[in-house]
Order: C-alpha cells, then structure tokens, then sequence
C-alpha cells in the first residue's frame, strides 16, 4: 500500500460517503486492523456514531471485518481495492446498459448504492420506477441512450429475468459471508470448519495433509465464486449468442457515475445491524438471496473492450469486431484478469490455465455478419492471398518463376553476410512447392495455412474472411491470439496469453507517456534497454544513434524520474567514480509501480480540484436544485448565475472525463 | 613493387592469414643452398627473398634458416644480417607470441623512413602496429616509454612529413587517434556511415529513419484507391502486386510515391486510409528489400547502406515505435523476418512542413496520465492537499480547465 493510493481511498470514500465514514476509513488506513474500542480511541467518537460509520463501510465492503468463535470482540481492516473501485462505477453502469440494457443498468445501480441487494430490494425497483418514470439519477443515462423505460416494461418478470442475466455473465454475485472477510482470514474459517488431518485419506501425513489443503482450497473457491454461479455462466453463452449489438461508446459515459450520498442514507438506519455483525448467513430476513457486484468480472469486460479498441487502432475495426467475439466467447470462462499461478507467474511464455481455447467453429457461429469482414483487409493481387494459397501449385511456380525474373533484384552491394543472409530467409528462391504437413507442423506457431489441415476444408466465403481476421490477430506482435496447438483431427482453436499481451500493452502506454512527456529519443533509449537488459553508454549510445552528451541528460532525466535504474560496478577495489561502469537497464515492474502511483495522485489531485471547484459555486448550485427553481431556470437565476452553473457542468464533465481516462491507465497496470 | 606498397593494408586478418601460409613456403624453398659468402651479398639475398614472397608474410628464424639463405646456416650470420637490414629501414623487427619475426618495410615507406632517427622509428613503427585501429596518444607514450615533450615533437614532424595523421575516434572524441597517412580508419574507429568526422550526423539518422518508416508505409498497409482518381490505383496496385515491387523504380516510382503522398500530407488521417494485408501476405518488406530500396533511392547521401547499417535504423525504428517486426514464413518454408509500419505510431513525421508548424515531428499523442495537467506537471512531487503547491491553486489546472 502506497501513501498515494491511501491518499486517494480515503478521499474517494470521502467523496461518496461523506466524514464520518471517511474519518473511521482513514483512521483504519493508518492503524491497520483494529477492533471497536480501539477504533473508538483513534477516531475519538463515540461508539453510537462509529456503529453508524461502521455499518455504512461493511455494507458497502468498504473494510473487511471479522469475528473469530474465540474471540470477544470483531475486528475491522480497510479495503483498499474496493474503495479505489469507487472511481469506477460509473463505468460499470455504462458496461451493463451496453450489454444488458438500461434495465441491467438500474439493477447494477441499486446494487452499487446499497452496497448489495436482495431479490426484494430489486423487485422494489419496480415501485421507485412507478413513482417517478426515472429517478434522478437515472434520467441521464436513459436520454442519452435515446430509451425511455415505460413503466409497464418493469414489471417483475423483466426484473429478474435481467438479474438472471447478469447472474449469469456473472457481473452480479451472490454474496457470501466470506466476501467481508480478508483472504487470510477466510484461509483460517476455512480450516477451522475442516476436518483435522488426520480423518483425510492418504498413506502419509504428507499426502493426508495436502489433501486437506487442497480441500480448504476447494472451500476457499467455492466461497469465493460460489458453485452454482459458475455452472450457470458454463451455459451462459450459447443463449445469448448474437444479443450483443455492438453499442457505439458514449464520450462522456465516463462522467457518469452515481450519485450515492443520497441513495445511501435510507438503508443505514435499520437493517444494518445485520451487518455488523453478528449472523453468519448472509441471506435477508425473508430467506432471500443477496447479491453483490463482481468485480473480478467487470474487469474483465473492460479488459475486453479496451483490447478490442486496441485492436482496431492496431489493425483495423473489422478485425477488432471480430477479436470483440472472441474475447466474448472466453469470457465465461474466466473468473479473473490476473491468474496467479501458485509456482512461477513470472513464466511469460506458458499458457494460462484458465484460459479455455475457443474453436474457429464456435467463433465463426457467434459472428455477427457485417459487411466489413470482407473489404476491410488489403488486395494482394496474387502477393499470397488466400485464393492463391488454393490455387493450383504449377501456377504458383510459374508466377514466382516471374517474379525471380523481374528487373527488381538489381545488384546495390549487398556484401557477402547478406547473401548468406538472404539464403537463410529463403526470399528469394524460387522454390515454392508445397509445404508438407509436418514441415508447416514445425512453424505452426509463427503461420498457418488452413487449407493443408484438415481442420480448413470446406470454408465458406465468409468463414474464410472471419479466419483471415484471426490470421491476422495471431501474427500480431502484440499477441492478440495464439493458435492452439495443432492437432490432427481436432477442431483448430485460438486461446489468449493474457501475461504477455497484458505486459506488452504496459509496455505501450509506459513508452507513451515518455513520448509525451520527454521525446521519442527517450523512448528509443527506454525500449533499447528493456529489449536489450543492462548496457553501459558506450554500446548504447552506438545503437541508439544519439549524440553521447544528448543521450546522457535523456538517460539522467529518465533516471531521476524513476523510469530507468543504473547500476554501478566497479572495475577494482578502488571504487573510483573513474573506474566504474554505469550499467543502465529498464525494469518494467519497478516502472508500472511507479506510474500507478503517479496515477493515483493524479486522481487524487483531480477529485480535490473537483471538490475545490464545487466548493466555489456550491450556492449556485444549491439555488438550481431547489424545487422551485428546477424547470424555471431561466426566469429564476440570474445572468451570472447561469454562466457560473454553464461552466460548473463543463469543469465536471471534463474533471471526470480525465478521472475515467486515468483510471483506465491503473486498470492497465494493475487490474487487466 | 610499386603495387605491392599500395595494396599494402596490415590488417589482423592478413597477418595471421601469413602466417598461416609461412610454414609450406619455407619447405619448398628448404631444399635450395646457394648461399652466398660476403656480407653484402647475404644481405641482398635476403632481402630479395623477402621482396619476391607474397605481401605481409612474417618471416621466423626457423623460415629464413630453411630458405638456406646464410651460410653453414649459422644463426649469428642471420642475426647480423638481419639486424643490419634493420637499422637501414628495410625490414621490421616484431615479437610474436615470445618468437621474433621480421616483416618487410614497402620499399617506398622505407624511404620515408629514411631520414628518421631511433626514436621517430620507434614511434613509427607503434603507430603503423595498430593499423587502422589506429593509436591513441597515451598509449604510445606509455608503450615506447618517449618523454612526452619529446614525443609530440615527433609526432608533429611525422605529421609534418606526412607519414602519420589523426584520425577522428566517435567513441572517444576527445582522444588523439594516429594512423598511418596512407590507411583508411577502420568502420569501428569512425564509426561508420553515420559518422561525419566522428561526429554523429543526427540530421542523416533522422532523414533515413524518416524514409524508411515512409517507405515501408506504402509496401506493408494497402491503400484503396483514392476517390478522385477511380480505377488508376487500382491498376497501379495490380502492377505492384504482380512483381515483387519493392524497389522497382522505373515501373512504379511515381505512382507509389503519389500513392503514399496522401497519408503523409495530414499525418493524422493517415491511418484512416491504411488497411491491413491478410496474414499470408508475402511482399512485407525484409531487411534486404529495405537496404535496396535506400540505395537505388540513395537516400544517405548517395552511400551504399549494407545490411547492417540498415538494421541499426530498423532497430531504432521499432524503438521508436515506428515499426515492427513480423515472423511470416518464406516461400521455402522456414521463416523471415519482415516490417510492418505501426499505423499509429506514438509521433508521427511530416515530410513537409505544414503552414501551421515548421516541425517535422507532430507532438505525440497523449494517454490518460499525461492529459491530465498533473502527468505533466514539474511540481508533481511536491504539491501536496493544504500544502504550498496544492490541487486548489493550481494555475496549471486553471489553464487545463479554461482551455
Ligand atoms: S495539482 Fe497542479 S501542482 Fe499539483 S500535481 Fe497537479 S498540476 Fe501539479
């Protein structure tokens, strides 16, 4: 936890929940795991008070708390994760309109405020929604999407069959006791509910005792994803295959976020004492089901989205729409952005297990057909096109018996080492017959040609437009797609190393920002080192092409600003500063640690300008809220009050805007 | 003999390479024992033998005493002898891996030689050592032990009789680097095609780094025809597809340029006109098609590029993130590596100026953290909530919020 990210938690609890929360939050920041009495001490209020503080954090799992058979009293730690999660309601609201409507949308709202809901809190959607045709808060967010709900459209049966559906894209989970609870304290519930070791099967204490283990593991999962849940997502896909319109993104979808100081209030008062403490089952009075927001799986769609948008500055929108299926079809099957791998997670190279392969024959049924899969890609006019990769093979010879003909390949002194070179590639040789299988088995990896695998045959005109998509994807340097391995017989299918295309989009935005904020030289320095490990100036100043005394303050500035690390050595036991080599390298994790925390200041610096900003016109603003004045702005407020407000929208859209476009920056680098 | 002087280049390679062939020369020269008497005559005997063996060779005690050149082949005769020819400038005395050797002086450097004294051959002969390495000062004072004083008198008058020059060093500028007058620095002393004396000629990187980012442009996005001009670029694309174009001047130069013109003219639009190429595409250019195309264009100032000066530029391309590198199999199996232009690179190069900027280079394109006035910001670390420099009064937000 870095002072930058506490920074920003408490002022964002303080932002939406107001002092009292914000003053218990800090303190618990600061002091780490306390129980009541001490809290009490810390925070200096009375308990009264701090039991209202409390209940509103627990509900909102803002802090953990937990309770122990043994011992007399609970104890409460922050949660830092889900507090930062504030900034980014807002987007959530918008990813569930955009995939599940606005109604969706109103349920992940009513979650969010209330911290969770049961099935009858949602069915009460349906009485707030016939009092007023929208709430206030809503009211935005359904013009802009150009829907307005009728109230005959809320009946029950809409309302739970959207729950279901985003039970079932797992964006909403049921809670379980356990979701208050740290991860270590769970591990200990956990065990203390299991069977000692000895009643585990097994030859040896060791095997007993890794049963055992893997059991509490098992219970630890089933607490955390709950079982059922899961089966159902299993399911989930081939439902709602094709309902996925494509919604154009909303500009200002950013800003919107709720406002919850309002919503909250209401629920603090009575049943929240359920929460503070002291009944192990979560479900509501009347036996029913709670839900909460997963945000394991909001991340995940944005993670999808913001790789599709990648995708197509990368490549083309076309192929973007079609990676956006594939990234849907996989979906289901992940329960979080970063597996962690129990040994070594720092294998860049090997194949995250939970990433489940999608066959090229699933990704061809979830298409959507649109025009663009089939112009978007260049002409070749006979430069390997797939219709010339089918066409005969003599013709092919004779094209390339044309093409080691042509005028082009003019002596201009290529030496000796190039020709060598050049035979390596094999580029110019004539001699293109068929690729045997094997052979194309070997470089299977690095390109791929349906038609001499049996997986290929028979594609239709559109089918082969959609894999030349794929193709595409897959040869990317950034790592879009990976073709699974081939087997003979078995489907073709595409999977995804998330490590290491997560690691190279880091690395995009970490050389963006120094191109922004230094010059392309430094980032040519920067890349130089990351590609190449530890060099001294003497060899990079020869491979970056820089003058030595230009590229030493590049390299200095980089250094002080923490993007770059330089390593002394020292040639003998002297230790002059002469008989030294300076070794500069490029550490990539150190980098994105330093950047998320210049993110978080960022943020915290634009919500205290927010703030200040709101400060400044917070008469103007309460005057427009009167009731009597809404609806009669003009005749009631004054010329200068209407610029003041004019502007406030515009200072708020704009500060909020950039929160979301920050955010996205610490979802890179931490959460995807 | 005049020929034999000038080819004369005293590189590593050839020296070992002489070495090599001494053993054999000396075993078919063995059998020969017409050795003359006097002294004089020894000495021109051997020194004709050294003239008539091939350039460079090395020549051991073992070698010459084989040659039967010295009478009863005594080795005090042949250590006079050789001394003498020594002191006269013809022959070079050196030590090679603990054994003496002898080289021969060209006959017209030995004229040159003449009118040295000791200790100017002395230095002379160090500095001719390192060939087109070339010597640094220092280590010449420190290898022949010369005061210093001394020894930049002598420098100066080899200098002076035009038998030794500086060189400029790119990796130590400040040094003073000698080298024979007659020899070419070696590639690793100027530093090569992108050193101007032994300076860094930044504009030429820029410039060809420009132009193959450019270049390769054009040869791995396709662009659909323009709508002004219907059919031509169609055809044009036809024709290119048909060879391998890559540098095809005389058939396509002019379209392929005006075919590219358009995404450079508003660098920021460029991207809407590129397409990709399906993944089997096989005219992605390599490495060699990049060089050749530099050099039929002669792009670095008429120089022949070779393939290692090229991959310097792509390299540093691809740091820029101007480009990247794709693995597409050959046509005879196997893989190469090809370039592909990054459609949105981080900055983007106007080949000419605009109206609005004379810059060559479009400010980059900023993301979340550096939008915001604080990703920028020089007081970053010390503006503080309530302290000096805070969110509050912060001009630098004003100015972001007014614009
Ligand atoms: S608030 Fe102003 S002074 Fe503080 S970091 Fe941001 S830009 Fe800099």
């Amino acid at each position: 936890m870095s002072r930058q990210e506490s920074d920003l938690c408490s002022l964002l609890v303080d932002e939406t929940y107001g002092p009292l929360a914000s003053r218990i939050y800090r303190a618990l920041l600061l002091h780490g795991r306390c129980a009541l009495p001490t809290l009490a001490r810390h925070t200096h209020l009375d308990l009264k008070n701090l039991r209202h503080g409390l209940s509103v954090l627990v509900q909102q799992h803002l802090i953990y708390w937990y309770h122990p058979p043994e011992e007399r009293s609970a104890t409460y730690e922050a949660n830092l994760e889900s507090a930062y999660k504030l900034v980014r309601y807002g987007t959530y609201l918008r990813l569930s309109r955009d995939r599940h409507g606005p109604l969706a949308e109103r349920i992940v709202l009513k979650i969010l405020v209330s911290g969770h809901a049961s099935d009858s809190d949602l069915t009460q959607l349906q009485d707030t929604a016939a009092n007023s045709s929208a709430t206030p808060v809503l009211q935005n967010g359904h013009k802009q999407n150009g829907r307005i709900i009728h109230e005959s459209d809320l009946n029950k049966r809409e309302i739970s069959k959207t729950k279901v559906e985003l039970l079932q894209a797992g964006l909403i989970a049921k809670v379980h006791e356990s979701h208050f609870r740290t991860k270590e304290d769970n591990r200990l519930e956990a065990e203390r509910d299991t069977r000692s070791v000895e009643d585990f099967a097994g030859d040896t204490k060791k095997v007993r005792s890794a049963n055992r283990e893997a059991f509490v593991d098992s219970v630890l999962d089933n607490w955390k994803y709950g079982s059922a849940v899961m089966v159902e997502a299993e399911e989930a896909p081939k439902k709602k295959r094709g309902k996925r319109k494509a919604e154009p993104q909303e500009p200002q979808a950013a800003i919107k976020r709720p406002r919850i100081n309002e919503g909250t209030t209401g629920l603090l008062n009575g049943n929240s004492a359920d929460y503070l403490g002291l009944s192990r089952e979560i479900d509501a009075p009347h036996g029913d089901i709670v839900y909460s927001i997963n945000h394991a799986k909001f991340d995940i769609i944005l993670r999808s989205e913001r790789l599709v948008d990648i995708a197509e500055q990368r490549i083309c929108k076309a192929t973007s729409r079609v990676y956006k299926t594939v990234l849907g079809l996989m979906e289901p099957h992940l329960r979080e952005c970063r597996f962690v791998k129990p040994c070594d997670a720092n294998d860049q190279e090997e194949d995250d297990p939970c990433v489940k392969p999608v066959s090229t024959a699933d990704i061809l049924l979830a298409l959507d057909d649109f025009p663009e899969i089939y112009d978007s890609l260049g002409e070749t006019q006979g430069a390997g096109s797939d219709s010339e990769d089918l066409g005969n093979p003599k013709k092919r010879r004779r094209k390339a018996e044309e093409d080691s003909k042509s005028p082009f390949d003019v002596d201009v002194g290529l030496d000796r080492f190039e020709r060598e070179h050049e035979e390596d590639d094999g580029d110019d040789s004539d001699n293109d017959s068929a690729i045997s299988e094997d052979e194309e088995d070997q470089i299977a990896d690095l390109d791929y040609n349906p038609f001499q695998n049996g997986t290929g045959q028979g594609l239709t005109e559109r089918d082969q437009a959609i894999r030349s998509h794929l193709l595409l994807l897959a040869q990317h340097p950034l790592g879009f797609l990976k073709r699974g391995p081939r087997q003979s017989g078995a489907l073709e299918t595409w999977t995804i190393n998330f490590n290491k295309l997560i690691k190279n989009v880091q690395a995009q935005a970490i050389t963006q920002t120094l191109s922004t904020r230094y010059d392309t030289q430094s980032v040519r320095l920067a890349s130089l080192l990351a590609e190449r490990g530890k060099l001294d100036d003497k060899t990079l100043s020869s491979l970056c092409l820089i003058k030595e005394k230009e590229m030493r303050t590049k390299l200095f500035t980089m250094q002080k600003a923490g993007l770059l690390e330089l390593q002394e050595v020292p040639r003998d036991n002297a230790r002059l500063a002469s008989r030294t080599t300076f070794l500069y390298f490029f550490d990539h994790e150190r980098c994105i640690r330093g950047l998320t925390e210049e993110c978080y200041q960022t943020l915290a610096r634009c919500l205290e300008r927010y703030r200040h900003e709101r400060e400044e016109v917070k008469t103007v603003l309460e005057k427009a809220s009167r009731s009597d004045v809404i609806g009669r702005e003009e005749k009631l407020l004054n010329a200068h009050e209407r610029a003041a407000l004019k502007r406030w929208k515009v200072v708020e859209e704009r500060i909020w805007a950039q929160i979301g476009r920050v955010d996205e920056m610490v979802a890179w680098f931490r959460d995807f | 003999m005049a020929g034999l002087s000038k080819a004369r280049s005293p590189t590593v390679r050839a020296e070992s390479d002489a070495i090599m062939s001494d053993a054999p020369g000396a075993s078919s020269a063995g059998s020969s024992k017409n050795a003359p008497s006097s002294s004089e005559g020894i000495k021109t005997a051997v020194y004709n033998y050294c003239l008539a063996q091939p350039k460079d060779t090395t020549f051991t005690q073992a070698g010459l005493l084989a040659a039967g050149l010295f009478p009863n082949n005594s080795i005090i005769t042949l250590s006079h002898v050789m001394h003498q020819l020594c002191v006269s400038g013809q022959l070079k005395m050196q030590e090679l891996n603990r054994e003496i050797q002898w080289r021969l002086i060209a006959p017209n450097v030995t004229s040159s030689r003449i009118g040295l004294d000791r200790e100017m051959q002395l230095v002379y002969d160090h500095i001719e050592s390192a060939g087109r390495e070339g010597m640094w000062s220092q280590r010449i004072y420190k290898s022949t032990g010369i005061h210093k004083v001394v020894m930049d008198r002598i420098l100066k008058s080899l200098e002076q009789k035009r038998l030794i020059k500086t060189v400029p060093n790119y990796r130590h500028p400040s040094r003073k680097t000698y080298m024979l007058q007659s020899l070419q620095p070696q590639e690793d002393v100027t530093g090569g095609l992108f050193y101007t004396t032994g300076e860094l000629d930044e504009q030429l990187v820029q410039g060809a780094c420009d132009w193959i980012d450019w270049w390769v442009v054009g040869q791995s996005w396709w662009f659909p025809p323009s709508a002004e001009q219907p059919g031509r670029k169609r055809k044009l694309d036809a024709v290119q597809g048909s060879h391998r174009t890559t540098a095809a001047p005389s058939v396509t130069k002019e379209e392929a340029e005006d075919r590219r013109a358009v995404e450079f003219a508003k660098p920021r639009l460029r991207n809407q006109h590129m397409r990709p190429y399906p993944q089997n595409y096989a005219n992605y250019p390599t490495i060699a098609d990049i060089t050749n195309a530099l050099n039929v264009r002669g792009v670095v100032n008429g120089q022949t590029m070779k393939i290692s000066d090229t991959l310097l530029l792509a390299d540093i391309l691809i740091w820029d993130g101007r480009l990247e590198r794709l693995k597409v199999r050959a046509k005879s199996g196997g893989t190469k590596e090809v370039y592909r232009a990054i459609k949105e690179p981080l900055t983007l190069y106007r080949r000419e100026p605009t109206k609005e900027s004379k810059d060559h280079i479009e400010p980059a394109k900023a993301n979340g953290l550096t939008e915001a006035p604080c990703g920028r910001c020089p007081v970053f670390d010390l503006c503080e909530d309530g302290g000096l420099v805070n969110a509050k009064t912060c001009p630098y937000f004003q100015e972001w919020l007014e614009i």
